[in-house]
């Protein structure tokens, strides 16, 4: 399989000046990430709120311009585009949003949402897009009477199918998932797993799935990155980070999930919680809160390969 | 051991343009003394009234309970004057929201709802509620808590603002602490932290814990039983782990399957097709139940009905009881 | 959290300010709706649509037309309220009920093209610095605010003044003073709006800017504009029969409202008819927008609204 994104050392900062005449400080909000997609495969991105994983996600639908480093697409900088390819790109990445009751247009008819980029890229005749748009509800299992509804008058599961037919309106080749079911019900929340999957299967999407649950991401995801303050601390293979996470981060994080399954599990407190990324420590960002943490922590960190045939790598030299 | 609340067939109408809507039709929901139980159910299936209606508290004064007992320590509050009710939240009973911003009043420091408000239930003069108030702050974990009283809410994190939060629902030694959804809007670190102040708050001062969510991974962690609604309805209630492991209900069991498991491998997820539809008749889950007969839409209501009190559902066939493993 | 979330939402939650959402029969029931919610509204409503009627039919149905202008009865002047003259005549013996009925047309007038100045001015500004931001933002919220640190009946006052008085510069001192409210108030629900997914989304699928404001961020921040439009409306009015009574607006013989007042203070003590009635449609007409305004915000607002 080929490299659909590549991602290079991608940086991005916000400036933020503390007072009106206070010094100009940094946000650094995606530091130095440097990933790649395969074509077909979902890659999920894991990470509490505030760890940039979507200024990440902002970044590759270019929202944000990049302080630094380069995002490759389908082999072209998506940042020194020709105006061809750039209509192209924005063709070929498209976007699910967390929120269904914020995501779509209120004022506007499901047929008109769902339109929306059918209109601004292909050229169709008013009746040739009602007939891809009905094709497309059908495609993410809703009758073709809600063409002319209001989404008022769907529910959040609705929308949220809206929503994913919107972003699979031009067939793109990558489609970034940003927390797709976190305001969901549950027994939603799996129909809509189970939407994106056969839709995966059967037009072979690429996606970026965005999530904080854990659960969900091993439920989609074949490889996955953990995001803490900016970094990537874990990244590999999906089915041997849940056998057995290496960096201290990302144990914590599976420690806290509460499972169905572990039944002699005891509430214990673990303290601190993930600070800003406003001006961040040179050395190991999650030292602050690591109870293996050593002076040596203190030093840069680099990403590193733990186990080369399975690409598993981890920011943490006590792996080493 | 000894009920500290007891709802029965507690009914609460919302009158809405279109009619009166029957938002709540609760059979029987109890909570003994030091002991949390957990209210589970998706979005509209009434969990979130039930606290209202507790509290006599409801979003909208449209809404009415027309029937049943609520029994606090064996006084029924539905014939509690609104003054008489005053007294008895913040101090008996108190709550904690998912968004602790919209309670929190952002012009004052944090200090000054919690004294003003330990004073009040306590009777204590302003220097004793601060210490009260320092004393619980440190409880919850939050450093530097003299500081602390006078920081600002939006100076604050989510997880420290549903500290603070707790700090403030615990100062006055309430005998029930209602959580509606206090973890859904944080991290899954900050969430265990929540947790277990909130277990904290039972086994230290022996609060009783209503615990409002729609994660049913979050309720196996921390709820003693467990009650299950749908459709304004409680369907299933019981002991924790006798509800996970055998629930009886099919609305529970589809429930529980339908989440991503990290352990196992499943290509798909079982869904649960279909939607709530208020109008039916008979059972109110019979439209998208798989085991769901003619019966189901033509008896009438399921009672909730078991074994012992320790596990009951409200459904006519209810599954095969699965044997424990001894 | 929002306890709202557990009640079957209304039938329509998301209505606000749009017709088109709603069928043709769901719309005029949720007019009966918002009328049986706010009675006062109602009355408002009634009223305001009494005085729009009396504006465009003044020609027809006031019984001396000629009185508008400068006819003179001399012989008739400053006569009590009777039969012939409900409101009593003037100091040139003019009907005084002609003249305050036709005044409605040119208040109503006044108030119409000086809101649509307003907020022709107004929304445009507003949108393209909610929308772009950064330095297009400053430079139009900073010119808005100082318009603002006026209040608008003086700001209004001191512009008529430099124009010179007349009904034309009236109209556009007021809407001077007038469209920063518009910019500011559009600019706000475009930033929020800006954060949205359907704005994020049509960004990133390569929508053109001014589709983007054309058909996601305009016509969901009408609603508080339609509200403050009819809440304005009163203030227009009151403001135009201010200007005008200092001599700033409507010149003689304009039978404008502010204008009457002006000349019937003469006659105050004597003849009670002649500030009396001019007043008392003022008073009439600014409360009956206000009332309209205050149960359409009402209506409108998510957190005021119980069903």
């Amino acid at each position: 399989m080929s490299e659909l994104i590549e991602v290079k050392n991608l940086k991005k900062y916000f400036p933020v000046r503390k007072g009106l005449f206070g010094k100009k400080h940094f946000v650094h909000a995606v530091d130095d990430i440097t990933f790649s997609i395969k074509q077909g495969e979902c890659f999920g991105l894991v990470g509490e709120s505030g760890c940039g994983k979507s200024t990440l996600s902002r970044t590759i639908l270019r929202s944000y311009n990049p302080t630094e480093g380069t995002i490759t697409f389908s082999n072209k900088d998506l940042f020194s585009l020709n105006k061809q390819d750039e209509k192209q790109s924005r063709k070929d990445i498209q976007m699910v949003f967390q929120d269904p009751y914020w995501s779509v247009n209120p004022k506007m008819t499901i047929g008109s949402i769902i339109e929306e980029p059918i209109v601004t890229h292909l050229k169709l005749t008013k009746k040739e897009r009602e007939a891809e748009a009905k094709r497309l509800l059908h495609e993410v299992g809703l009758s073709p009477d809600f063409y002319s509804r209001y989404p008022h008058q769907l529910s959040g599961g609705q929308r949220q199918r809206v929503g994913i037919a919107r972003a699979i309106a031009l067939n793109p080749k990558l489609i970034i998932l940003d927390e797709p079911t976190s305001a969901l019900d549950m027994s939603v929340q799996a129909q809509i797993l189970n939407l994106l999957k056969d839709l995966q299967r059967s037009k072979g999407f690429t996606y970026l799935f965005i999530s904080h649950d854990l659960s969900v991401i091993k439920h989609m995801c074949s490889r996955l990155a953990v995001m803490y303050l900016g970094e990537i601390v874990e990244m590999g293979e999906a089915s041997k980070i849940f056998k057995k996470p290496e960096h201290p981060y990302t144990k914590l994080l599976f420690n806290s999930l509460p499972t169905l399954e572990q039944t002699d599990f005891t509430l214990s407190m673990f303290e601190g919680e993930m600070p800003k990324a406003i001006d961040p420590p040179k050395g190991c960002r999650f030292a602050s809160r690591c109870k293996y943490a050593v002076d040596a922590c203190s030093k840069k960190q680099e990403l590193f390969f733990i186990n080369e045939e399975s690409s598993h790598q981890v920011r943490c030299h006590l792996l080493k | 051991m000894d009920v500290l609340l007891d709802m029965k067939n507690v009914k609460v109408d919302i009158k809405t343009r279109s009619g009166t809507f029957a938002a709540l039709d609760l059979e029987h929901l109890w909570i003994n003394r030091g002991e949390t139980v957990a209210l589970v159910g998706e979005t509209g299936s009434g969990k979130s009234m039930t606290a209202s209606a507790i509290m006599k508290l409801f979003p909208t004064n449209k809404a009415k309970i027309t029937n049943g007992e609520i029994l606090f320590e064996g006084q029924d509050l539905v014939s509690w004057s609104e003054r008489k009710m005053e007294k008895v939240r913040g101090k008996s009973m108190t709550m904690i929201f998912q968004d602790p911003m919209s309670s929190l009043n952002p012009v004052f420091p944090i200090g000054e709802p919690m004294v003003r408000m330990i004073c009040k239930h306590l009777g204590v003069g302003k220097k004793e509620a601060k210490k009260t108030a320092i004393e619980a702050l440190s409880f919850v974990g939050l450093p530097d808590p003299k500081g602390m009283m006078k920081r600002y809410p939006h100076e604050l994190s989510g997880g420290q603002r549903q500290r603070v939060m707790i700090s403030m629902a615990m100062a006055c030694k309430p005998k029930l602490l209602i959580a509606d959804e206090p973890t859904t809007a944080l991290d899954v670190t900050i969430q265990l932290q929540i947790l277990y102040l909130i277990n904290q708050m039972k086994e230290k001062q022996g609060t009783s814990i209503l615990f409002i969510t729609h994660n049913l991974s979050v309720v196996s962690h921390i709820a003693d039983r467990i009650a299950i609604m749908y459709g304004g309805r409680i369907i299933e209630t019981g002991r924790t782990k006798e509800v996970f492991r055998s629930p009886r209900h099919p609305y529970t069991k589809m429930l529980i399957d339908a989440i991503p498991s990290v352990t196992n491998d499943r290509e798909r997820l079982p869904v649960i097709e279909g939607m709530i539809d208020r109008s039916i008749e008979g059972c109110p889950f019979a439209n998208r139940c798989p085991k769901a007969r003619r019966e189901c839409s033509t008896q009438g209501m399921p009672k909730l009905e078991g074994s012992s009190q320790d596990h009951m559902a409200a459904c006519f066939f209810p599954l095969e009881e699965v044997p424990a493993l001894v | 959290m929002d306890l709202k979330t557990n009640i079957t939402p209304p039938p329509s939650m998301e209505k606000i300010g749009s017709k088109s959402t709603l069928s043709n029969s769901a719309f005029l029931a949720e007019i009966r709706y918002f009328f049986k919610m706010n009675k006062l509204a109602f009355l408002g409503f009634i009223i305001i649509v009494t005085l729009i009627l009396l504006a465009l039919l003044a020609p027809l149905i006031i019984p001396y037309p000629n009185d508008v202008a400068l006819e003179t009865h001399v012989e008739n002047k400053l006569q009590p309220p009777s039969a012939d003259h409900w409101f009593g005549t003037d100091e040139l013996g003019r009907d005084l009920f002609s003249r305050v009925i036709y005044g409605t047309r040119v208040s109503f007038q006044i108030g119409l093209i000086a809101i649509g100045l307003a907020v022709l001015i107004g929304i445009p500004l507003g949108l393209i610095a909610g929308y772009f931001g950064r330095w297009v933002d400053e430079v139009i919220m900073r010119i808005s605010d100082v318009f603002l640190s006026f209040p608008p009946l003086l700001l209004s006052i001191a512009i008529a003044a430099l124009l010179g008085p007349s009904l034309t510069n009236l109209m556009i001192a007021i809407s001077i003073s007038w469209w920063p409210w518009y910019t500011r108030l559009i600019r706000g629900q475009v930033v929020s709006l800006r954060e949205r997914g359907f704005v994020e989304a049509a960004q990133a699928m390569g929508v053109p800017s001014w589709k983007v404001i054309a058909r996601h961020i305009l016509p969901n921040s009408m609603a508080p504009v339609i509200v403050q439009i009819s809440m304005d409306f009163g203030s227009i009015i009151l403001t135009a029969a201010s200007l005008s009574f200092l001599g700033l607006g409507a010149q003689p013989p304009l039978p404008e409202w502010g204008l009457l007042i002006n000349i019937g203070r003469n006659f105050f003590l004597t003849n009670w008819w002649y500030v009396t009635f001019p007043g008392l449609f003022i008073f009439i007409s600014v409360m009956a927008f206000n009332l309209f305004g205050d149960g359409l915000r009402d209506y409108l607002d998510p957190k005021t609204r119980d069903s």
